[in-house]
Formats: C-alpha cells, structure tokens, sequence
C-alpha cells in the first residue's frame, strides 16, 4: 500500500509542477520501478505502456472526437445557434438562453465540452456583449453549459469510464440522459432568474416559421445523436462501429448536403480532432503502469476491505465519492481523473452495493463540474479569453451556475432513479 | 531549425490524420463487410490495435513539440520564468525518452517470441508505433531545447 502511496504522491507532484499529465503519471511509474525495481522492471514498464492502450475498444474516443469536429467545421455550429435562438431568444435573457439551449443541442453531437465552449463561445459571447450582456456573464454561461457537453451522449468522458470499470457504455449513454437534460434544466433556470432580477434583454418572437427553417437546417446534425443511441440500444454495432459511422455520417453531411467546408478543411479539422485525441490516448497508454502497479500491489482489496469495515450504506459511500470528486475535479482534467481514479474506486464502490452506471454519471458529473471550478477549470480560462475578461470577473460570475450544478449532483446521489430510470423504462 | 520543426509537425500531423483516417475506414468496412457480405476482415484488429498505437504514440512528439499535451496550470509563472522551466521539461523528456526507448527495445525483443498469425509476423511490430514515437519525442524535445518556439 505504501508503493501506492508514494506513487501517486510523485504523480501529484509532479502534475503541480506542470510536468504534462501523461509524463508525470508515467515517471511516477518509473520512479516506483527505480525504487521497487524487482517488483517492476524496466522492460515491463514499457509492456505496460503498451498494455494500456491494448484494448480496440478506445479508438472509440478518436471516432467521436472526429465526428465532432468534422460537424464543426461543417457549418452545424451556425444552424443549431440558429435553432437556439429562434426557441429562446424572446425570453427576457434570451441570448443566454440560447447560449444554454445550443450546449444542451451541440452536447449530442460533439461529446466534448472545450468543443461546445469553442463553437458556442465565438458566436455567442460577442452576440451577447453587442446586447448589453456583461462580458464576464457571457463567457461564464458558455462555460457552465458548456459542460453538458460531457453528459449527453455521445460523451467521450462516459466512454473512457466504461473501458476502465465494469459499466456498459450503452447503459451509460442511456442514463446520461436526464442528467444531462437536467444539467440544461436547471442551467436555464438560474439563466432565467438571473436575468430578471438584472433586467436583461428580450427578442421578438419570429415566429414558428423561424423555429420550423432552423429545424429543418439542423435536422440532419440533430439525428446524429439520435442515430448513435438507436444503433446501440438496437446492438446494430459496437461503439466503435458506431463512432466511426458517425464520423463518416458527419463528413457526408458537411461535404454533401451543407457545402460549407472543403475537403482540405475538413482534413485540417480531421488532423485536429486526431491530436486532441492523442492527447487523451497517451495518458491512458501511460496509466497502464500505473494501473498495473495498484494490481499488483492488490489496492482494490486493501480498499474494499477498508469499505466493508466501514460499512457504509451505498448512498451514503456515494455522496462521499462525489464529494472526493468535487475536491479533486479543482486540480485534476476530468481526463486524468476517469483514467486515474475511476479504476481504483470502481470495483470498490460496486462491492459495496453502488450501482456503477450510476456512479459514472457522478463522476462525469462532478468532473465536469471541476471543469468550470477554480484554480483549474479549463473552461473558465478559455471563455475567459474569449471574451476578453479577468478570469476572476468570469469566476464570480459562474458561481451561481456551479451552485445548480452540485445540486444537481446532490440529487443525483440521492435519487438513482434519475440516472438508472430510463434505463429501466427501455429494459436494459 | 525553424524548418526541422515545420516538417516534423507537418509529418506528424499528416501521420496521425492517416492514421484516423484508416482506423474510421477500417471499422465501418468491417460492418459493410459483416452486413454485406456476412464475412469480416481477418487481419482487422490487429492493424486496427497497430494504427491506434501510431495515433497515440506519433501524437506524443507533435503535442509536444506545440507544448500542447494536457497538464495542470495551478499558478502562473513569469514569461522568463515560464521559458525556463519548459527548457527544464525538455531535458527531462529527453532523459525519460532515452530510459523509455532502451526499456522498449528490450521489451520488442521479448515479443519477437510472439507469433501474429494474422500479419505473418512476430509481435515485436506492436511495439514499433511506441519505439518511433519515443524515438521522435526525443527529437522534438531537443528541438524545443535548442530552437524554442517562439
């Protein structure tokens, strides 16, 4: 346990120390090898990189990464903004509403929320500035809706939790759907009470007309989703499959139907999403070792018997796990936190009665939400940028938004029914 | 130097785009194939397990070579300060990346061992997209070190 210990300490360290996640989870793994060299040799250690990335199941992150990216680049960003605002933007407050209606829309086909925060925020943040909006309150709603993008499907975050415990991504994918629905819900709630009591601005409504256009404009990005679902639920393909159909479904559409990209652009965004993707994967490879030395230095028993003593009720272990996220989604990328954490308090938290779909959907919950926490919450610091703001004024400003947020995760702890229930309607 | 950097990032770019590109082509012929024809391609997953290692591993010296792989940014640093500690970061890599490539040619002589039937050849080749990758981190962490971005 000690070996553990000392391991994970010199990752933390060295991830403080802005040694990039994938070197400071793999030198931590040398520096065990160096120390308990007859446990781990060298030439092991490089197996167990490549043992890490030893499963065909996660080229499922690069597909869907592609298939979000190629949609991007296709012209899908100005017609679902189009959609968004011909639904909401009547409503006092209506442009940030939009902004939360379009990250709930773009979180079906992307599955990543530096993605939504990307396309949203360069829209919308100067469409709100030119409408009086604060700047800072602009870049803080792109950055809390933006986070729904990890929750409904298709979710990379789900998919990485699935390759690394024992949850089906299908089961998951499914049960991220309220919550993710939620997420909007209460997002557009605290949007809604925000703008009355600072009087913001109402569009005239256009009109079903406008909503029945931009329907039909977005109709084929909207089905994305819906076709990714289907294909699961109805065991069409594996997701692998389904990600690169998806992938190839988006190229059709943007070099067929929207005309909007030319092939040299979609490769250009094609490359993109490939590094984005590799940024991900060697973390994973390079946990490998790291994954290896919690086995062999039998972590999960040592824990499970520590929780079986304990005897805690499931809920009440939950809460705590989500409580632990919160804390550590401040400091860690919900990457580092899926690949590094979930496999060592998975089998643990399943041996003590919690469901593990519905500890996925909290821990991608509560890693999203560290997504928009200070000191490092990616998004803040991004929308921050984009709108040109002290990244304190955005902080101040995403407050009540986070506050939803861990309410929300509260209430899905307390409440499985709101993660496993569609589940249980569906019959899986 | 500047135009070292430049092919590198360009070869890299264009290895990684290839290599999704197969992959996305490769899965969705597999269910043509298994819808179409009820057949499969043998080799498939082995190629596919190959093409993932170069998407990930070819990934690594381009990201680092645009300071680009995830990381944690607690506090800021001074520009001058910032520049030092990246130039520190790439005598590292280099360091890691020597340690890393002899540890992974010992293990490709262990898999020479290994039979892949369906590629008629042994598993050392599994290890090839890791050697390249960490052979190529190594050269862009020099890159980095002598000619910074700037």
């Amino acid at each position: 346990m000690i070996e553990v210990g000392a391991t994970v300490a010199v990752m933390l360290a060295l991830m403080a120390l802005r040694v990039p996640v994938f070197l400071a989870v793999g030198g931590a793994a040398g520096a065990f090898a160096l120390i308990w060299s007859p446990i781990l040799r060298g030439d092991v250690l490089a197996q167990t990189f490549l043992r890490g990335l030893d499963n065909q199941a996660f080229a499922a992150i690069p597909y869907f990464f592609a298939a979000g990216a190629i949609m991007n680049a296709g012209g899908m960003s100005a017609r679902l903004l189009e959609l968004a605002r011909a639904l909401v933007a009547h409503v006092r407050g209506g442009l940030a509403h939009a902004n939360v209606t379009a990250s709930v829309i773009f979180a079906g086909i992307s599955g990543s929320a530096v993605a939504d925060a990307a396309a949203v925020g360069s829209v919308m943040i100067p469409a709100m500035e030119r409408d009086g909006y604060p700047p800072a309150y602009a870049a803080a709603v792109t950055a809390a809706s933006a986070t729904i993008g990890l929750m409904i499907p298709p979710s990379i975050p789900m998919v990485i939790f699935a390759l690394f415990t024992p949850a089906d991504v299908t089961d998951l994918f499914v049960a991220g759907i309220v919550p993710g629905l939620l997420m909007g819900a209460v997002l557009l709630a605290a949007s809604v009470v925000l703008a009355r009591r600072r009087g913001y601005v109402a569009h005239a409504w256009q009109g079903w007309g406008r909503v029945g256009r931009a329907l039909r404009a977005s109709a084929l990005a909207l089905l994305m989703p819906v076709l990714v679902i289907a294909g699961l639920l109805g065991g069409v393909a594996t997701v692998n499959e389904i990600g690169a159909l998806a992938a190839l479904y988006a190229a059709v559409v943007t070099l067929v139907v929207y005309r909007e990209v030319t092939v040299r652009g979609l490769l250009s965004a094609l490359a993109d999403s490939a590094a984005d993707a590799a940024k991900i994967l060697i973390v994973i490879a390079a946990s490998g070792a790291f994954v290896w030395i919690a086995a062999r230095v039998g972590l999960a028993l040592e824990m499970a018997e520590a929780v079986t003593a304990a005897a805690l009720p499931p809920a009440l272990l939950l809460g705590i796990i989500a409580a632990a996220l919160l804390l550590l989604g401040t400091v860690l990328e919900p990457v580092t936190l899926l690949i590094v954490v979930a496999p060592v308090i998975a089998p643990v938290a399943v041996l003590a009665g919690v469901d593990v779909v519905q500890l996925g959907v909290v821990f991608v919950l509560a890693s999203a939400i560290g997504l928009v926490t200070p000191p490092v919450g990616v998004l803040l610091f991004m929308t921050a940028a984009q709108a040109g703001v002290p990244l304190l004024a955005v902080v101040r400003e995403v407050a009540p938004f986070l506050a939803v947020l861990v309410a929300l995760l509260a209430g899905i702890v307390a409440w499985p029914d709101l993660t496993l229930g569609l589940g249980r309607l569906l019959g899986l | 130097m500047a135009r070292l950097r430049g092919g590198l990032a360009l070869a890299l770019r264009g290895a990684i785009l290839a290599a999704l590109t197969a992959l996305i082509a490769l899965e969705a012929a597999q269910v043509v194939l298994r819808y179409g024809l009820s057949t499969g391609v043998p080799w498939g997953r082995d190629v596919g397990g190959l093409l993932l290692f170069a998407l990930a591993w070819l990934g690594l010296p381009l990201l680092w070579l645009e300071r680009a792989h995830l990381s944690l940014a607690l506090f800021a640093l001074p520009p001058g300060a910032a520049r030092a500690w990246d130039r520190a970061l790439d005598a590292l890599a280099i360091l890691a990346g020597g340690a890393l490539l002899v540890f992974l040619l010992q293990a490709a002589a262990a898999f020479r061992f290994i039979d892949m039937a369906a590629l008629g050849t042994d598993a050392s080749i599994r290890t090839w997209p890791l050697i390249a990758g960490t052979a190529l981190w190594i050269v862009a962490a020099a890159l980095n070190l002598l000619a910074p971005r700037r």
